[in-house]
């Protein structure tokens, strides 16, 4: 391993994570204060996917060219270099027709069937935290594929079963209700460790922990009983490429080295 | 002269006070945003100094300050609901206290059944079906009045229903409005032409009253027509603390003042200081400060 691999933080090691899931000639879609999800569109567009196209949340531009990561998806100088600035109206339009292949999204709890909650810790009626609300996290019955991340790794965040669905995970139930081409979540991503969905019921699998963590680790830090790949490997850690395409072109303010520190 | 245009057409420029006298308690109340951008504050501001009561606040998908702040005012009764939070911020303190005490009713809500009700509104449309994933999601058990299973007549396939959203009141800060209404909005679009086509009294806070002849001048540039607003308000730097693009950013150091306050259930300060304080918005902004609104100024 050389120098530059080992001073990668966490959320450069997530946004490298998130970037290599992106496919060229697809639509990806990022939500309010995403910095992560942004630096990743932005990574893709520079190794594997030029022709990749992505709509910057509440800023309402579609192939924004600024080369800072705003603390805000909403900032309007994210119409920098863009096409397009969509209204909120074209927002839901582009959104619930299924135009958007690849989504990430969040949340304050996330389930091991990769259901989204953005609305209440405990009961709906008696809240112990009330949430901001649900706004676009019922659009994952419309997206082709939701990669879920989350910035800290807790067992309060990763729950066994969500109190409030805002956005809907794997269910028996959901290929009737969802429009057709929404695969529904695909990974979920953290400071510690990736999952997928490929298990016959489509609960979430443990399939790799990033450089220095052990699965022991994550168990203890994750609220349900994910099922493990055979083997659990270790995630790629980021590349020379990436790293240098990221502080060099994409992160000039250093977000991504102050983000998360675990 | 007979038969040509009138030489002086009715202004719809008016003060403040004047405009917002059609705000009663028990109305329902639409204010545009997202996140912190173009967030009608002064006018906010206003509503909270005349200690309006009861309101029933129908939002833009994506708000926050607004609603956090008029929650604290004691001016709120219901809040549909789809976002409210001071995104890179946090939660919106007021709000999340107010919900979990169950001092304020709540229409659980989404992006999508707020623009779609719009929507609706707008066109004078009784209601919008919305697709049936929403039998998924707990909103329809969290929201039964908004949320009502209903069969697709054309397939027989269960779809949902919304209710169609005609706000009484609704305000929406722009850059640059002429004296009869005619709006444009830098930056973003955030729904505000369907707002103002939906609700039944229309309020224009703008930066700056601009000529009709630059109206006519550039009339595709217009993104609110003037007849569907009734006031026309001028208030330069209207949106502070949040921002106005084209005009100047969000103002970050007052903003964490306000969270941290709020957070620390302290609002009452903040409006003794920033809103029952100053007498009218020209002594909020001389409170701001030149400098500080000089340094936040952008052209994006």
């Amino acid at each position: 391993m050389n120098s530059a691999i080992n001073d990668a933080t966490p959320a450069e090691l997530i946004a490298c994570v998130l970037a290599r899931q992106l496919k060229d000639d697809e639509i990806a879609a990022l939500g309010a204060a995403s910095q992560l999800a942004m630096a990743a569109v932005k990574l893709a567009l520079r190794m594997q996917a030029p022709n990749l196209s992505w709509l910057c949340g509440g800023s309402g531009a579609i192939n924004s060219q600024l080369p800072l990561l705003l603390e805000s998806a909403a900032d309007p100088r994210n119409l920098f270099g863009a096409e397009y600035r969509y209204s909120m109206e074209d927002a839901v339009d582009l959104q619930m027709r299924g135009r958007v292949s690849t989504v990430f999204l969040g949340g304050i709890q996330v389930d091991k069937f990769g259901n989204l909650n953005m609305v209440c810790v405990g009961d709906y009626d008696k809240p112990k935290t009330r949430g901001p609300g649900s706004v676009g996290l019922p659009f994952a019955a419309c997206f082709g594929r939701t990669i879920i991340y989350i910035q800290h790794h807790d067992p309060r965040v990763l729950v066994d079963k969500v109190d409030f669905v805002s956005g809907p995970g794997h269910s028996p139930e959901r290929a009737k209700l969802t429009i057709p081409s929404s695969g529904g979540p695909y990974l979920i991503v953290t400071p510690l460790a990736v999952f997928d969905f490929d298990t016959p019921d489509k609960r979430a699998r443990l399939v790799s922990v990033h450089p220095g963590v052990t699965v022991e680790q994550v168990l203890a830090k994750t609220g349900f009983k994910p099922v493990l790949a055979e083997p659990v490997t270790e995630t790629l850690p980021p590349s020379e490429e990436e790293l240098r395409i990221l502080r060099g072109e994409i992160d000039l303010n250093g977000v991504l080295r102050r983000l998360i520190r675990n | 002269m007979k038969g040509s245009q009138p030489v002086e057409r009715k202004s719809k420029v008016k003060s403040l006070q004047e405009a917002f006298a059609v705000v009663k308690d028990g109305m329902s109340l639409s204010m545009t945003t997202t996140h912190f951008n173009s967030t009608p504050m002064a006018a906010m501001r206003h509503i909270v100094r005349q200690r309006v009561r009861n309101l029933t606040i129908m939002p833009t998908p994506s708000a926050g300050i607004a609603i956090d702040l008029l929650i604290a005012a004691g001016c709120v009764e219901t809040v549909f609901a789809s976002y409210v939070g001071l995104e890179f911020l946090g939660l919106a303190p007021n709000f999340r206290r107010a919900v979990e005490e169950k001092k304020i009713r709540l229409r659980e809500s989404d992006e999508a059944s707020l623009v779609m009700g719009y929507r609706a509104g707008a066109s004078g449309i009784p209601f919008m079906a919305m697709p049936k994933y929403y039998e998924l999601t707990d909103l329809p058990r969290a929201n039964p009045e908004s949320f009502r299973r209903i069969t697709d007549p054309f397939t027989g396939e269960p779809c949902y229903a919304v209710p169609a959203l005609q706000p009484d009141v609704a305000v929406i800060h722009v850059q640059e409005c002429d004296p009869y209404g005619n709006a444009r909005q830098l930056g973003g679009n955030h729904m505000e032409g369907i707002i103002a086509k939906a609700a039944k009294h229309v309020i224009i806070t703008t930066e700056q009253v601009r000529p009709v002849e630059e109206t006519r001048a550039q009339p595709t540039r217009t993104t609110i027509p003037g007849i569907v607003v009734n006031s026309v308000v001028e208030l330069p730097f209207g949106a502070h603390p949040g921002a106005c693009p084209a005009r100047y950013s969000y103002d970050r150091l007052h903003l964490e003042n306000y969270a941290a306050l709020a957070k620390e259930g302290r609002t009452g300060e903040y409006l003794q200081e920033f809103v029952f304080g100053p007498r009218d918005h020209g002594a909020y902004l001389d409170m701001i400060g030149a400098s500080r609104l000089m340094s936040l100024r952008t052209e994006y």
